[in-house]
């Protein structure tokens, strides 16, 4: 009665890095687009499909004529990631999606192209990480909007929670502060209060050096020549200044900053590899919790960034200097930003976003507070009237 | 590109009643929706996603009048192709009706089909209450796919399986008409109990909107326990001494050596090369006689002469060891690149034999098998592995299958026990499943649905 269309066994994606996707359905659970949208075609698993369809049938190369997928449709329907990496996680056939479509985009010709344009017409939410990697983009991209930039660095008003009771200094020798583009062109007063954490007088942190961005975006853009030139430029200033330990304020640039130890390229030799990877610390990983005291009633909730690295200081520091004050939000929440996704697909972004709203709601919260720059923009933009966002360092109080 | 076998107008309609994102018709994002868990596939004509009931009864009235074949979808983790749109249709995905709401004082809670099983069993816990199945896809499989395909898991020995949780159903029929079965009474013996059909119809026979699911009180205690033996012979006698001991655990699982390798590769287990064969019990109750029943538990199982034993007694520890357990699947795949997956049942005296036999049939056909599972009831899982780019692998395997069916049946076991038989075991039916008993399946099929379009094709 009905036409054939009969099941045949998923093509394998063998061409793939890992091994193929066995369907189990897992990662569904993890990934916050999913579960903040029910659509299965944007879990992990739906994106893997598309791969092997698409590999299979080669329907990624845009000549491609007989294909079942159309090729710009696959493109976007694979760059719906927000790049969180859970899926990863808990993945048995250990597939790194969103590294697998990082390789995807970089690998296809009209992407570049095509980012540029969007980045042009969108980069208020990207600017901030744009920052310094100005000089390496197209022209026209250069000149930025300053007006975002204006937008951006409204002064926060966040009332102070705890305060600084040592006098001592907690600062390693040689140090340097790797401020990244938020705070340097955004919101340069965490730089003063990162100093302050540490009980430091002078600017003997922040040398006033020049560096580039982290170049997290870039690599999750499928921009590897450009990856590749930050890290060369960010690896030379840190040669330059004597390998110094790299004191980080955002998670998302420890994660990137940590991550270029993973290819040899930017480093002479790999005993010089091995001391940048030791060199890249959080700053709450230097602080000393006994050397604060919690002020006032305020409720904190703490936002665990995707791209928080493994311990995490930052809730370490504020679970054992805020005590029973701070609540950690539930797993597996992410808010939303995913970098470029922010671009291909706002609305989603704000939709997971909401979802995040939604599970805070109940903790009712006065301060929701994080140690991600990404994470910070994108939830100040989206919190309920009545909840602020802000960096934990904005916490600290005269 | 749009679909092709719907019409334009067929389409104007699905989109009309299904709007935005909720009808997805482009192959790339309606591709997921041709496969699940066991890696076959269909591309699908249309998918849609129901909100709510009235959008279900629309949708079937309106399939029923055309003649287009429906396929009911949750998570899609079943293993037997049991929501491949095989043939071609409208695929109905019910994840966005989760609802929840729990009846404390009645012990019962009604659900919406797409919510995640391990999502309402913390819920429900959270309200001291409980929900005792647990297939191993607990955290990632819903209500209404556990339903719609009867799921077991590991507390089957004590708790039994989905049918005995489920109490009422409310459903759409082809044509849309509406039909609530059972009730919220825990009792009910009017009428044919056509909840009790329902549960393990497999999406053939109608589509879940509401289910109505029995809850316990929650046991205050749990402890699970691990022991390895020396031989499988050994592990078998343990077992048996455990329920001579008067002794009904909530989970008995049974992991011979295959397995043990297996898992090693993907994980750090407390065995070495010297454990053949480990059993994992998992018992419930209060604080005091738990105690007591742990004490003769371990008698129990050193009647074996175990070579290790491991108590998990808080979640973390009893979940390190579980997490083994569930690992066998996924790690099965470092074996070979493809499995033939079959979930017998035995009558619980025979699985010794059955587990001899089979490994008696890998060796003739010189690959992996993996057998393991759920001793305590009989229901065993077994994993042939291979890899099918070699064709020798492949021939080798199909037939492997057949021999393990086919001892199953001889020894009195049945095809399924948890999985069901989908699309990849139906032509197995009439082996264990007489004429007359078919042709009855046949009628009721056709009383529910006499056009054909639920799940055409799936089960029987
Ligand atoms: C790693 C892994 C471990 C597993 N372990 C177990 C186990 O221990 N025990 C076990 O029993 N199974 C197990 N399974 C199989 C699977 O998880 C179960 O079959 C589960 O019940 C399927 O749920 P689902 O939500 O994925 O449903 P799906 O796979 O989406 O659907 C299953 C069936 O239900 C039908 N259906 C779905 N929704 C409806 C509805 N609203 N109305 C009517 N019919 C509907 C579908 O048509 C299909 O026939 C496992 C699977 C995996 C991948
Ligand atoms: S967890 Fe891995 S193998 Fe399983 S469905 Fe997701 S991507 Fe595929
Ligand atoms: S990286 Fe995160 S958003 Fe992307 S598919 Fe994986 S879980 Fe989903």
């Amino acid at each position: 009665m009905f036409p054939a269309n009969s099941a045949v066994p998923c093509p394998a994606d063998t061409e793939a890095l890992t091994r193929p996707c066995i369907l189990c359905g897992k990662c569904l659970d993890t990934c916050p687009l999913f579960i903040a949208t029910d659509r299965e075609e944007l879990s992990p698993r739906g994106k893997s499909m598309v791969m092997r369809q698409a590999l299979e049938q080669k329907s990624l190369q845009p000549c491609s004529q007989k294909s079942l997928l159309n090729a710009s449709a696959s493109r976007k329907l694979l760059g719906l990631c927000l790049g969180c990496e859970r899926c990863a996680q808990v993945c048995p056939q250990g597939r790194n999606l969103p590294e697998m479509l990082r390789e995807v985009r970089a690998d296809h010709p009209g992407w570049q192209s095509w980012l540029w344009r969007t980045w042009i017409c969108r980069a208020r939410q990207l600017w901030p990480f744009l920052g310094r990697c100005a000089g390496l983009l197209p022209k026209d991209i250069a000149q930025g909007p300053t007006e975002a930039l204006r937008m951006l660095s409204r002064p926060h008003q966040v009332p102070g929670v705890f305060r600084r009771i040592a006098r001592t200094v907690e600062f390693p020798r040689n140090a340097v502060l790797f401020p990244g583009c938020t705070a340097r062109f955004v919101r340069p007063w965490w730089v003063d209060n990162a100093r302050k954490m540490l009980g430091l007088k002078g600017n003997q942190l922040d040398r006033s050096l020049d560096w580039h961005c982290c170049g997290f975006t870039m690599a999750q853009a499928g921009l590897p020549h450009l990856l590749r030139e930050m890290q060369a430029r960010n690896v030379a200033l840190w040669r330059e200044q004597g390998r110094p330990a790299l004191v980080t304020l955002c998670a998302t640039c420890t994660k990137a900053l940590r991550g270029y130890a993973a290819s040899s390229s930017p480093f002479q030799d790999e005993e010089e590899r091995l001391a940048w990877k030791a060199a890249v610390q959080p700053l709450s990983a230097l602080l000393v919790p006994e050397n604060y005291q919690a002020v006032g009633q305020t409720k904190i909730v703490y936002h665990q960034p995707c791209h928080t690295t493994d311990p995490d200081s930052d809730a370490l520091f504020l679970r054992n200097s805020l005590g029973p004050r701070l609540f950690a939000e539930s797993k597996n929440t992410c808010c939303g930003m995913g970098g470029m996704m922010q671009l291909s697909a706002p609305k989603l972004s704000k939709r997971v976003a909401a979802h995040y709203w939604g599970m805070v709601a109940g903790q009712e919260p006065s301060i929701v507070a994080t140690g991600c720059s990404g994470c910070i923009l994108q939830l100040a933009a989206t919190a309920p009237q009545g909840t602020a966002v802000a960096h934990w360092l904005e916490l600290l109080t005269e | 590109m749009s679909s092709p076998k719907l019409t334009s107008g067929q389409r104007a309609v699905l989109r009309g009643l299904f709007p935005g994102d909720d009808y997805l018709e482009r192959p790339e994002e309606a591709c997921v929706y041709g496969a699940d868990a066991s890696r076959r596939f269909a591309q699908p004509w249309a998918v849609v996603r129901p909100r709510s009931l009235d959008q279900v009864r629309e949708l079937l009235t309106w399939a029923h009048r055309e003649a287009v074949p429906v396929f009911p979808r949750a998570r899609g983790t079943n293993v037997v192709a049991g929501c491949v749109p095989q043939g071609g249709g409208v695929v109905v995905s019910c994840l966005a009706m989760n609802h929840l709401a729990i009846q404390e004082e009645d012990f019962t809670a009604e659900v919406g089909p797409g919510l995640v099983t391990g999502d309402f069993q913390r819920q429900v816990q959270a309200r001291g209450l409980y929900y005792p199945p647990d297939p191993a896809s607990v955290r990632f499989s819903t209500l209404g796919g556990n339903t719609a395909t009867c799921a077991g898991g590991m507390r089957a020995v004590k708790y039994g399986v989905t049918r005995d949780y489920v109490l009422g159903i409310e459903a759409v029929l082809p044509g849309g008409e509406m039909i609530h079965t059972g009730s919220r009474t825990h009792k009910n013996v009017v009428g044919l109990d056509l909840t009790r059909l329902l549960v393990g119809s497999a999406g053939t026979l109608a589509f879940f909107t509401k289910l109505t699911l029995k809850l316990l009180p929650l046991p205050p205690a749990q402890a699970s326990l691990m022991a390895g033996y020396p031989s499988l012979e050994a592990a078998l006698i343990a077992s048996r001494s455990v329920f001579r001991a008067g002794i009904l655990p909530v989970a008995m699982e049974l992991m011979p050596e295959e397995v043990l390798g297996c898992v090693a590769q993907a994980a750090t287990p407390p065995w070495n090369a010297a454990t053949k064969a480990v059993l994992l019990l998992k018992c419930d109750g209060r604080p005091d006689g738990l105690r007591e029943e742990l004490i003769l538990v371990r008698r129990a199982l050193e009647e074996g002469k175990p070579v290790f034993m491991e108590q998990g007694v808080d979640t973390l520890g009893e979940d390190r060891l579980w997490e083994l357990r569930r690992l066998i699947n996924p790690a099965s795949f470092r074996l070979a690149p493809d499995k033939i997956s079959e979930d017998v049942s035995l009558p619980r005296g025979r699985v010794a034999k059955a587990i001899l036999g089979i490994r008696e049939i890998a060796q003739k056909h010189n690959l992996p098998i993996l057998t393991f599972g759920h001793l305590g009831d009989g229901n065993i899982h077994v994993n042939i592995m291979f890899d099918a780019a070699q064709e020798q692998q492949q021939t080798g395997a199909r037939q492997a299958r057949k021999a393990v069916l086919e001892l199953v049946l001889h020894l009195g076991g049945v095809l399924s026990g948890e999985h069901g038989l989908g699309l990849t075991k139906r032509e197995w039916l009439h082996r264990q499943v007489g004429p007359v008993e078919r042709g009855l399946f046949s009628l009721i099929k056709r009383a529910f649905d006499p056009k054909g379009i639920m799940n055409p094709g799936k089960a029987y």
